[in-house]
């Protein structure tokens, strides 16, 4: 099965590059363009393309004052988020995970899996 | 430059090999025809005059040899090439000087891709690949580069050209004058050749005590 792929661009050549790259890879990836100008409609887009990786232009600065990493991960928990600053070469992963600790005992729990990852 | 209908022969400069590679695919997914890659402004060259593409994208800001002086040697040794600066520098000297140098347009990264193509098939026509952004920007810099040699040779230098003589004058490198100032040394070595144009000097060394002696500068004490 392949992976669901969203990249995400406001003005973003790399991004759209990428995108147009990545699709050779037919059979690992199935990649969604989100042309994010319109921020509620690349939002709705995103949620129903379900992707299990969002990947977005470091250097995409009006996407990513509109749309954070941080709300990207509060959007779509299980899902990884790319950020690629072509300028370095650097990719940096985020995601997020969602537990539900009651007591503290449940948090100090977490937090001894979370170290031990 | 090939017919239109023909697909175009394009060579890609960008020191950035991951921003290249997804130019590489747009370029290729539209039908062009990418003959060469290079990551640097001296490769740029090289594989200019040996590959002789109808189009070349270039990036201004690139080790060995940054994408203005290979702008300028390129067009020097092959004047039918096309040659459109693809970089992330909005800033009026890079693209006054890279129009002055005989590029046939100036685009920037944060264009998308439908736009950033579009501007390449109207060089076909004719057309200067440039976002009417662009060439708004680049008339007024035009323009008040004439106001600008009406005036005396200290008023000709930019505030950035001033803080950089201030450095020099504080007997600082080409390399911490760069660390200094966040940018890249071949910026600051580009900027040193204006200010040696600008003064009509020689060298630093002569611009630094052309400045103080002026006083267009208060020498900052070197840390």
């Amino acid at each position: 099965m392949s992976l669901r792929v969203a990249v995400l661009a406001q003005h973003s050549l790399f991004a759209e590059g990428l995108a147009t790259r990545l699709r050779e890879y037919k059979r690992v990836f199935e990649v969604f363009s989100i042309d994010a100008t319109v921020v509620e409609d690349a939002i709705r887009r995103l949620l129903e393309a379900e992707p299990t990786i969002v990947i977005v232009d470091a250097n995409d600065a009006g996407l990513l004052k509109e749309i954070p990493v941080t709300r990207l991960l509060n959007l779509l928990p299980g899902a990884r988020v790319i950020q690629i600053d072509a300028d370095s070469d650097r990719v940096q992963v985020f995601f997020s995970e969602q537990r539900y600790a009651p007591a503290t005992n449940d948090l100090v729990s977490m937090m001894h899996d979370i170290a031990a990852v | 430059m090939s017919e239109p209908g023909m697909s175009l022969r394009v060579l890609v400069a960008d020191d950035h090999s991951l921003f290249r590679d997804g130019i590489v695919s747009l370029l290729e997914a539209a039908g062009m025809t990418v003959v060469g890659e290079a990551g640097d402004g001296v490769e740029a060259v090289e594989l200019a005059t040996r590959l002789r593409p109808d189009l070349i994208l270039l990036d201004i800001h690139m080790p060995e040899m940054d994408g203005l002086e290979a702008l300028r040697r390129i067009r020097a040794a092959l004047p039918e090439v096309r040659v459109v600066m693809l970089t992330v520098s909005d800033d009026d000297e890079n693209l006054v000087a890279a129009v002055q140098a005989g590029a046939s347009g100036y685009l920037l990264k944060n264009l998308d891709a439908k736009g950033f193509l579009a501007s390449l098939r109207g060089l076909q026509r004719g057309e200067a690949a440039m976002t009417r952004k662009t060439m708004a920007q680049l008339m007024e810099a035009l323009a008040e580069k004439k106001e600008e040699r009406k005036s005396e040779p200290r008023d000709l230098l930019t505030s950035r050209e001033e803080e950089l003589l201030r450095l020099v004058a504080a007997g600082l490198s080409n390399k911490a004058i760069a660390q200094r100032l966040s940018i890249s040394e071949n910026t600051v070595k580009f900027h040193m050749k204006n200010i040696l144009q600008k003064l009509n000097v020689r060298n630093r060394a002569e611009a630094a005590a052309y400045a103080v002696r002026e006083g267009l500068v208060v020498p900052e004490a070197p840390e």
